[in-house]
């Protein structure tokens, strides 16, 4: 589950006025181990918050996000230890004299005193690194920076706290060394080995999401490493899922705005020394040629093109049931996309409605699972906006995002041969990453009067031009009596 | 009577009524999708995308109608047009295309079929070629009968002359024009025929049509009244003339003004004055043969007649003082590049530059007519030995299109449905006459002279007599039935009415009959054949998207066009302009959604002369230009490293000719060319051209790309210098994958005010002396 | 018109018998179809020496007026000689009705660009 702040915004406003604090006290930290996996446009945070509880009866643990965190976070997801099940989360206030925001995990079963639990959260970062130096010539490496806060929020006291970053590559240009914590550890508070820094082990640490502590002892630490592959963002996604029954077909069309938010080009384009380097096989690691999307399996008919037509530069193959679980398309845009460039297109294919459909005998209703989107390898999207469109005449509509999205309406789409046109139902999302990618369920009716009404609606206009070509033969529209 | 073969006897003429009617519609109805089918081989071969330059501006526009609505459209000024002047879209176009898919748009989209506009756009050629495949239909109907009718549809929805301007996607005024013509022509030769004012008004409306939709117009506005003015000649003024003419001129004139592009025109310009000096002749023979219906006397009418000619010569007098006096607009270039196909070359080299308006060669006739260009004549010929109005109609058109065609080669469209009507006229009389199966009394043949006696005998449009093709001789047998019920139903009767024949052997049997009607069906054959080949290779490339073939024999697309004006759209401000040769100007603006200096519509040949000067001189004397009219990006077009042969290198010539046009004392023609008068790019090239900015953008960096080998221009087939120009004042910005186009980015001034040329030097390390420094050179616009 | 300008005694002559005849011969919706003519035909050169004479200023409304005069003449000029018994033979397809039916559309569509251009 995924806390919403951004519709829960009354509700936070409401808990700003009224902070609570009713379980701060009923938990320790014995030890918080936080890894940073640093990526492009994603970064993932796992955060194992090894939990005592210090009274009876504990059941709901805090956690807290500081303001830059939350406006990063794209993903938040807890769970225990080596269990599946997620925990349920909620928004749980805002702090505004440390700002920070709160959220209270449900944990499985209530602790006693001295009762412990292995807390491990995951959280996805979007937009957290940005490209240093900003530009970089068509030529040279790319490097991004990463900045964090040190020490982990959180309003419990901590007894051991280490904090891990992993870059993907290890070749790390440099990082920060933090000073004035001797109060909290007594050797060098940072090591690096291979691609990985690390700062701790922390001890003793007292509530960290208390004003009287982020002010003067939160650091700020930052690292500047190489990354190899380009950093894509798609800065704008609009899909549009149609499904016909008469066709059997579900169609799913995706307009993508691609941007690479890598380093700026430098300078100008220089097609001479992008064939050299594509001729030696050294493709700058700012430059995306192509790009390679799992589209489903059994899809027909995919089509991919832009604002002035089609782009002949794509590759399918189309993967079977069950053999291969979904097709490869590889898509090269027009022209490479260098850093800062922007590139939009339209996607679109076919598949076989069985595959997603289902017929429900006992409530009469179809089932529909959609796929919320689809994955661009190691990208954000920005905004995206989703649209179901149901067949014309569905009633009795019902739908089941994976999760919460900002807005969502239902409104009437018109299309080919309709007469009164169809339900379509909108969901629009904000900062979707990798793990968004789920189904969205829809459940509706459709009458067998609706299913006729497109073939009659045809009928009747075909049957009226004969009518009308009939009248018009058979009239005279003679003037002269003869 | 004899017969060559035996027909069955037991058809009661309405079922042959019938039968033939039902089967002209299958027909017309194959013919429609034999029009449509074959003109798609450009989306299948390619895809729906719109070609060429001149239609990119038309689809632009169709947007905007689309999705402004008329009133916005018609309102529309353009400033990112001819920056920074900007263009009166509204006023300056013939909007009738626009409109004609804007209405087709709002329909289907009040059908609940939001069909892309880009497809209505694509789809509009073809589909009103198949409209033209019927109105030629009709009109061929007029001149013969039924059976030309169709032939003369099956040819001009096949004829390769007019798919040249009306594939899929080739979304230019011709795609409507034509079937305009053809079906104005039609309803003007229905009014001559009945007197009717109705068909009088109907042709005026579908001429206001025409106005609005092709400047081609002209042609209407000077062949209706051409044909006026003959029939007048030869005696043949009727009250049905006046009737046609009459209703056609007023009202249509009227309706003509109501375009904004034409204005006033029809009563201010040369083009126009023919038609009103034949209606005003109209007037006076209508009320001179209406006073000698009241009037015996045989002096009076001499001097009745005197007075008319006088008149005549008086209107003609009048309007060429009135033209001397600046009243009326003498003639324009174009016109007079008509007449003298040398004209435009002196005077116009705007006009000369485009090849469309180069004159036909010759092969080019048989290309996009085939065999029809041949049987022409002969079907010219048969319309002689009718001679009824109509049919002075068809020979007037046929003598004047031939002409015109030969002059330009963008005027053979004219000529091909004239063609078509003429070979369809011809074939069907030879089918006809073969086909029929009553054998002609040879004797009585012989005897009787093919020329007057048919005239006379077929002289009005109802004849009905149902015998007579077996009085007539063998070839104007089946010019004898015009009557409503077609051919085939008085061969019909003609036979039931004999009951028996015998079978006859000699010239008159069916064998001699087989021989010449299979070989007729085998020129048709090869020229469906032709037809199907010169569509699917010549006239099918989209020319925006080029193809070649791999190795491996399947098609490889060059799509290098579409890249860079993608680039150009996603990746530089909005506002950016881009200058580059006129030519690319409408496929920038609809493609990259980007100002342009200049562009297809070349009404203002000082800004175009500019470009021109701009990309011909040095990069000293072009920067103040570019800066002067805020260019922020330089487009080229360079073929050399993939053998494109239509780069801006090769049309650099015509930019030379057209500054010198303007700027004589700067720009010179000679300049460009090696001491021994050669156009070359390689090391012997002049000084002027390795320093003009075309060529150094062109080959910015290019021989690089070789390695240290041997660069060669493989468009001209030049070894270039292995030290390529240098450029100091732009940089580039993007070069697509086949280096077809290329993007340079103008500099800005620099920021310590130093000369772009000493910067650039400074930062490569180069310190030039500073005793000297360079004056920057103002421009001279 | 210019016969009308010529002025010698045998002229005056021949022109006494045209008007004589045309009064005998004529029908008379003919003649009042005449008179309509007339009526347009002095009003469009009332127009068009306003024109030479004062001022073609708003051309386009000058165009129109003069164009619907020139218009509606021939219209009506094309439908006095289809009504015209003395043509019946020339106008085989066109009946009186007929023919008073095409007057009407031409005439319509004629005034309905003649409104649209005065502007």
């Amino acid at each position: 589950m995924v806390p919403h702040w951004r519709r829960r915004l009354p509700l936070l406003l409401l808990s700003l006025l009224c902070p609570s604090f009713a379980s701060a006290h009923s938990f320790e930290n014995t030890a918080i181990v936080r890894t940073i996996d640093l990526g492009g446009s994603l970064v993932h945070v796992t955060t194992t918050y090894a939990v005592k509880a210090l009274e009876d009866g504990a059941g709901v643990y805090t956690l807290a996000l500081a303001e830059r965190e939350l406006k990063r976070t794209s993903w938040l997801e807890a769970k225990i230890k080596g269990q599946q099940n997620i925990l349920a989360m909620e928004s749980a206030g805002f702090d505004g004299e440390s700002g920070v925001y709160l959220f209270s995990v449900e944990l499985p079963e209530t602790l006693r005193t001295n009762g412990t639990a292995n807390l491990v959260v995951e959280a996805i970062e979007t937009h957290a690194t940005y490209p240093w130096p900003e530009e970089a010539g068509q030529k040279d490496g790319q490097s991004l920076k990463y900045e964090t806060d040190l020490f982990v929020v959180s309003p419990y006291k901590t007894s051991v706290e280490r904090i891990k970053i992993k870059s993907p590559s290890p070749n790390i240009l440099s990082y920060s060394t933090p000073e004035g914590l001797d109060e909290f550890t007594m050797e060098i508070p940072v090591t690096k080995s291979g691609a990985t820094i690390t700062y701790g082990p922390f001890s003793n640490i007292p509530a960290t999401a208390d004003a009287t502590f982020l002010k003067p002892k939160q650091k700020e630490v930052a690292v500047h490493y190489n990354y190899d592959h380009p950093v894509i963002e798609v800065t704008e996604l609009k899909r549009s899922a149609e499904i016909s029954h008469w066709g059997a077909n579900l169609n799913i069309e995706d307009k993508i705005h691609l941007h690479n938010a890598g380093p700026k080009l430098k300078g100008h384009f220089s097609r001479l020394e992008h064939q050299a380097s594509t001729f030696l096989g050294r493709m700058p690691p700012h430059v995306l040629p192509s790009l390679t999307l799992h589209l489903p399996p059994n899809i027909r008919s995919p089509y991919y093109y832009d604002l002035i037509g089609n782009v002949s530069t794509s590759h399918l193959r189309v993967g079977h049931l069950p053999a291969q679980q979904s097709s490869l398309l590889e898509v090269r845009p027009r022209y490479p996309l260098m850093g800062g460039w922007n590139y939009s297109f339209t996607l679109g294919w076919d598949s076989p409605l069985a595959d997603y459909a289902g017929y429900d005998k006992s409530t009469g209703k179809y089932v529909i699972g959609v796929p919320l989107m689809t994955l661009v390898p190691g990208a954000v999207v920005g905004d995206a906006e989703v649209t179901i469109i149901l067949p014309e005449g569905a009633t009795d509509v019902d739908f089941f995002p994976p999760f919460t999205p900002i807005q969502s309406y239902v409104k009437t789409h018109v299309t080919y041969l309709d007469t009164v046109g169809r339900p379509a139902i909108i969901l629009e999302y904000k900062d979707l990453t990798t793990k968004h990618a789920g189904t969205v369920y829809v459940m509706y009716k459709v009458p067998l009067s609706a299913h006729l009404k497109k073939p009659l609606a045809v009928a009747t206009a075909f049957m009226g031009l004969f009518v009308l070509g009939f009248a018009v033969r058979r009239m005279d529209v003679r003037i002269q009596k003869k | 009577m004899p017969l060559a073969y035996s027909l069955p006897t037991d058809l009661s003429p309405a079922t042959v009524v019938n039968a033939s009617s039902l089967l002209r519609i299958v027909a017309l109805a194959l013919i429609s999708g034999a029009a449509i089918a074959s003109r798609l081989f450009a989306v299948i071969n390619f895809e729906s995308v719109i070609h060429e330059f001149d239609p990119w501006f038309n689809y632009r526009a169709t947007r905007v109608l689309a999705s402004e609505g008329f009133y916005e459209f018609w309102n529309w000024f353009d400033p990112t047009a001819w920056y920074p002047l900007g263009r009166v879209v509204g006023g300056t176009i013939y909007p009738g295309l626009m409109a004609t898919s804007g209405v087709i748009y709002s329909i289907l989209h009040g059908l609940n079929l939001p069909v892309d506009i880009r497809n209505i756009c694509v789809m509009l050629a073809p589909g009103f070629s198949a409209l033209t495949a019927w109105s030629t239909y009709m009109f061929t109907k007029e001149m013969k009968d039924e059976s030309a009718g169709l032939l003369a549809a099956a040819f001009i929805g096949i004829v390769p002359g007019y798919i040249s301007r009306s594939v899929a996607g080739s979304y230019d005024n011709e795609a409507i024009a034509i079937f305009l013509l053809m079906f104005t022509f039609f309803l003007w030769i229905k009014a001559l025929k009945t007197g009717s004012a109705f068909f009088g008004t109907l042709a005026a409306l579908f001429y206001f049509y025409m106005v609005a939709a092709w400047g081609g117009y002209a042609f209407i506005t000077n062949m209706i009244p051409l044909h006026a003015f003959t029939l007048i000649l030869m005696g043949r003024f009727s009250s049905r003339l006046y009737v046609a003419y009459s209703s056609w001129y007023a009202i249509g004139t009227l309706a003509s003004m109501q375009v904004p592009f034409v204005g006033f025109q029809p009563v201010r310009t040369s083009e126009h004055m023919a038609a009103l000096g034949v209606f005003g002749l109209l007037q006076i023979i209508a009320f001179a043969e209406l006073v000698r219906a009241h009037v015996s006397s045989k002096q009076f009418q001499r001097l009745l007649y005197a007075s008319v000619i006088g008149m005549g010569i008086l209107g003609g007098l009048a309007i060429v003082g009135l033209t001397y006096k600046g009243w009326i607009a003498p003639w324009t270039g174009r016109f007079y590049s008509l007449w003298d196909t040398g004209y435009a070359k002196k005077y116009i080299p705007i006009i000369a530059s485009v090849s469309e308006h180069q004159p036909t060669a010759w092969p080019s006739f048989f290309m996009d007519l085939q065999l029809l260009i041949f049987v022409f004549p002969a079907g010219v010929i048969l319309c002689f030995r009718e001679l009824r109005d109509e049919h002075v109609f068809v020979i007037i058109y046929a003598v004047v299109a031939s002409y015109f065609a030969g002059v330009m080669v963008r005027l053979m469209l004219t000529l091909t449905p004239c063609v078509c009507v003429c070979a369809a006229v011809a074939f069907s009389s030879v089918l006809d006459t073969y086909i029929n199966p009553v054998e002609p009394d040879a004797v009585e043949e012989e005897a009787e002279t093919a020329g007057d006696g048919a005239v006379s005998a077929s002289s009005t449009a109802v004849s009905t007599s149902s015998g007579s093709a077996t009085k007539k001789g063998k070839k104007a047998a089946p010019a004898a039935q015009p009557g409503p019920l077609g051919g085939l139903v008085s061969t019909v009767s003609a036979v039931v009415s004999t009951k028996k024949g015998e079978k006859s052997r000699g010239i008159f049997g069916g064998d001699t009959r087989l021989a010449v009607l299979l070989n007729a069906l085998g020129m048709l054959l090869f020229f469906v054949l032709h037809c199907t080949y010169v569509t699917s290779s010549a006239y099918s490339s989209p020319s925006v998207v080029l193809a070649s073939t791999n190795p491996d024999g399947s098609q490889h697309i060059i799509d290098d066009f579409r890249e860079a004006y993608y680039w150009l759209r996603q990746n530089t401000p909005e506002t950016a302009v881009v200058m580059s040769w006129w030519d690319y100007g409408y496929q920038i603006a609809g493609m990259a959604d980007r100002p342009t200096l200049v562009d297809n519509n070349t009404w203002n040949n000082t800004h175009i002369a500019t470009v021109g000067k701009a990309m011909s001189s040095s990069e000293e004397v072009a920067y103040p230009i570019l800066r002067k009219h805020d260019v922020d990006y330089v487009l080229v077009i360079f073929g050399g490293l993939l053998g494109y042969s239509g780069d801006d290198i090769n049309k650099f010539l015509w930019m030379v000719r057209i500054a010198q046009g303007v700027w004589p004392d700067e720009i010179q023609e000679p300049n460009y060319f090696t001491a021994k008068g050669e156009y070359k790019v390689d090391d012997g090239a002049s000084n002027t051209m390795k320093n003009s900015l075309m060529y150094k953008m062109s080959y910015y960096r290019f021989a690089e790309l070789f390695g240290g080998n041997q660069a060669v221009d493989r468009v001209r087939g030049q070894q270039m210098p292995k030290i390529g120009p240098t450029l100091d004042y732009l940089d580039e910005a993007f070069t697509s994958e086949n280096w077809i186009v290329r993007i340079y980015q103008v500099k800005k001034e620099d920021p310590l005010g130093r000369d772009l040329r000493t910067a650039n030097a400074f930062e490569q390390g180069k310190r030039r002396k500073r005793s000297k420094p360079v004056a920057r050179r103002r421009a001279i616009v | 018109m210019a016969p009308k300008t010529v002025s010698s005694p045998a002229t005056t002559n021949s022109f006494q018998s045209l008007l004589r005849s045309y009064n005998e011969t004529t029908l008379p919706r003919l003649k009042l179809i005449d008179a309509f003519l007339l009526f347009l035909m002095l009003s469009g050169i009332i127009q068009f020496v306003y024109c030479v004479l004062v001022t073609n200023f708003p051309f386009n409304a000058f165009l129109a007026g003069f164009g619907s005069c020139v218009g509606q003449f021939v219209l009506t000029a094309s439908l006095r000689s289809q009504v015209n018994p003395a043509n019946r033979a020339e106008f085989k397809e066109v009946s009186p009705e007929r023919a008073f039916a095409d007057f009407a559309l031409g005439s319509i569509v004629l005034h309905f660009f003649v409104y649209n251009f005065l502007g």
